[in-house]
């Protein structure tokens, strides 16, 4: 699965699916990972889309920022929609992630 | 008692262990015993003493104090404590009689001295007392033994009794209907709490047709083992004359029948009240017929409560009894209560019955509330009205209430437990509740945690490589979303884990969710297989973690 993203400064912003769920995770992860493997290790990962996710939604973002973490890399959240900035609330991985609103300084942070 | 003493006088052949390092003095006594009556084993230091004891556990003997080796009372306590010999009576030979020994000697486990030289009737009275307080406590622990046992069987013949109880009163859950049910227009909402395990009372709402359900709540004199059963047979007996009820059937004719079959020629007072009626979904017209039972209740969506009239002999007292129908035309928004006396007649620590007014009261200011909030709240002020979590009797409750308007209030959705499914279900759910004015946030909410419980059945109750049906059963009530996931996976013993650790890839942080933004999550108990109810309320104050 080819996630759409552009570059911008050293980081890429990746567009995340509008749906997160277990049933999606897998490719998404993949391609993630891949990404991560080309060296592409500074990821904003834009949320604008994202209308829904669940707990293995969750673990996709987890399991990129481990991995770009090894790697010396970084993720962070772009435009998170409010119920999915909740979820990551209740969860507590907005102290995970850095969450940002503008992509510019989301990229600029890396 | 006379065998009894002339036994204890002789003590046929009684062994006694006779430890003495000195061989004339244990040839000496030896023949004083044999004399008395007594079979003579023979030591001549402490370690043959012990091998002889570990041989034959003797309960009687006599040991000199001073010998080589081993004194008498190093032997004494290595009996007490190695062999662990308690009851055995111990009798010490001994020149001295210092305080300081002495004190020494009964610390080590010596019952009684005797000086030397040895007097050959003090001895055979010594030694009888002995042998009294050995068979005394043999004795003793053989009833112990005996009571033990007893006990013990007690104890299992009470555990299988139990667990048939347990085991009836699973079944008689199963013939309850769901706790929120529902028919076209009309949510039905009951409350089920016998007094002990198993209830006299018993309750149900069954569609009769396309437009029709029949209704009733029951409640047999007593409660336990025998009104249970009665309540069982009334409940199938009503099963089936409501299945085979023609269109005009008036709920007397139903009553006189059920009465006849019930009645009581016996005379053991196996009796029942009850409340029994008919409703026509159409237009709320219905039909009800009791039978010495607390009147139903037609709540006003004004907030009027209206006992519905009527009367009669409680079923099975007399055979050619008389019921009577009596009408009432339930409003969209009316509700209808069913109740037992196990409501109103609760006491208070002070003896005070909850009666009528203030159910009346309670009922006035729960006015607009969904069925099961109106049941909840009844039960928490009739619990709090009781002190505890015990009532005296069964209490049994059921509201009927006519929906506002008929509309798409309910939705079944039917899946495999597959990722791909869950998904698609999962979607389909988000968009029906966004077209039915559910709140994005609530919805969203909501559909998260349908979404953990159906990922937690996919991966824990039929497994990844076996995938099985899931039923969905959601409703939108006036002031809660809900839902019943039902499966026929592995039944659940044990809730998930919701603990939280928030950078961890593999943790399931689905329950955590699913327990945070779920105001209920409850397992009801299923045949086979699983039913998890989740409610999510509206009103933010019912919400969890709403200030009280």
């Amino acid at each position: 699965m080819a996630l759409e993203n552009r570059t911008l400064g050293n980081a890429q912003i990746i567009t995340m699916p509008a749906r997160l769920v277990k049933a999606d995770a897998a490719p998404v992860r993949e391609a993630l990972k891949s990404l991560i493997g080309e060296g592409k290790n500074r990821l904003v990962l834009d949320m604008a889309a994202t209308e829904f996710a669940d707990s293995s939604g969750l673990s996709v973002l987890i399991s990129a920022l481990n991995s770009a973490k090894e790697s010396g890399g970084e993720v962070v959240l772009l435009n998170p929609t409010r119920p999915i900035r909740s979820l990551l609330e209740l969860t507590r991985l907005h102290h995970v992630f850095q969450i940002f609103e503008d992509a510019d300084a989301a990229a600029a942070s890396l | 008692m006379s065998t009894q003493s002339a036994a204890m006088s002789r003590p046929a052949g009684d062994a006694v262990l006779l430890v003495e390092d000195s061989l004339p003095e244990r040839t000496r006594l030896r023949f004083i015993l044999e004399r008395g009556g007594y079979r003579v084993l023979e030591a001549g230091d402490g370690d043959a003493a012990l091998e002889v004891l570990a041989a034959e556990p003797v309960n009687l003997i006599v040991s000199d104090w001073q010998m080589p080796r081993m004194s008498g009372v190093e032997l004494c306590r290595k009996i007490r404590q190695e062999l662990q010999l308690d009851n055995c009576y111990i009798i010490m030979l001994t020149g001295r009689s210092s305080r300081k020994d002495t004190l020494e000697a009964f610390d080590a486990g010596t019952d009684d001295f005797l000086a030397k030289p040895v007097d050959r009737d003090e001895l055979l009275a010594r030694l009888k007392v002995g042998r009294r307080l050995c068979k005394l406590q043999a004795d003793l622990s053989q009833q112990y033994q005996q009571v033990q046992e007893s006990l013990t069987r007690e104890q299992q013949a009470r555990a299988l009794v139990d667990e048939d109880l347990e085991a009836a009163s699973l079944l008689q859950r199963e013939l309850l209907p769901p706790q929120f049910g529902q028919h076209p227009g009309l949510d039905v909402a009951h409350l089920f709490r016998p007094a002990a395990g198993l209830g006299g009372d018993m309750l149900n709402h069954v569609r009769l047709d396309t437009h029709r359900v029949g209704f009733f709540l029951l409640d047999v004199c007593g409660h336990g083992v025998a009104p249970s059963l009665l309540s069982f047979a009334v409940a199938h007996a009503l099963g089936e004359m409501f299945a085979d009820a023609g269109g005009d059937v008036r709920p007397h004719e139903l009553l006189q029948s059920l009465n006849r079959r019930f009645h009581d020629r016996s005379g053991n007072g196996r009796f029942f009240t009850i409340a029994l009626g008919i409703m026509d979904l159409r237009d709320g017209q219905t039909r009800i017929c009791q039978a010495a039972h607390p009147p139903p209740l037609v709540i006003r969506h004004e907030g009027e409560i209206e006992p519905v009239p009527g009367g009669g002999v409680p079923v099975g007292v007399f055979a050619d009894a008389q019921y009577e129908t009596c009408e009432v035309l339930l409003q969209p928004g009316d509700q209808l209560l069913l109740f037992s006396d196990g409501l109103t007649e609760c006491e208070s620590a002070e003896m005070e019955q909850f009666g009528d007014e203030r159910l009346h009261d309670l009922l006035r200011a729960s006015q607009g509330l969904s069925p099961e909030h109106v049941l909840e709240l009844v039960h928490e002020t009739v619990t709090d009205w009781c002190g505890d979590d015990t009532l005296e009797d069964d209490l049994s409750v059921m509201i009927l209430a006519r929906q506002h308007e008929v509309g798409e209030g309910r939705r079944r959705f039917e899946l495999m437990s597959r990722a791909e499914d869950i998904a698609d279900t999962v979607d389909a759910l988000r968009e029906w509740l966004g077209a039915n004015g559910v709140a994005e946030g609530l919805g969203f909410e909501f559909a998260v945690c349908v979404a953990e419980a159906l990922n937690n059945v996919e991966e824990h109750g039929y497994g990844e490589e076996s995938p099985g049906e899931i039923v969905i059963d959601c409703r939108l009530q006036i002031d809660a979303i809900e839902c019943e996931i039902i499966d026929h996976a592995v039944p659940v013993t044990e809730m998930p884990s919701a603990d939280l650790s928030p950078g961890d890839v593999e943790n399931g942080r689905g329950w955590f969710i699913l327990k945070s933004w779920m105001d209920r999550v409850e397992y009801v108990p299923a045949v086979q297989g699983n039913r998890l109810r989740l409610v999510k309320f509206k009103d933010s104050r019912r919400q969890k973690g709403a200030p009280d």
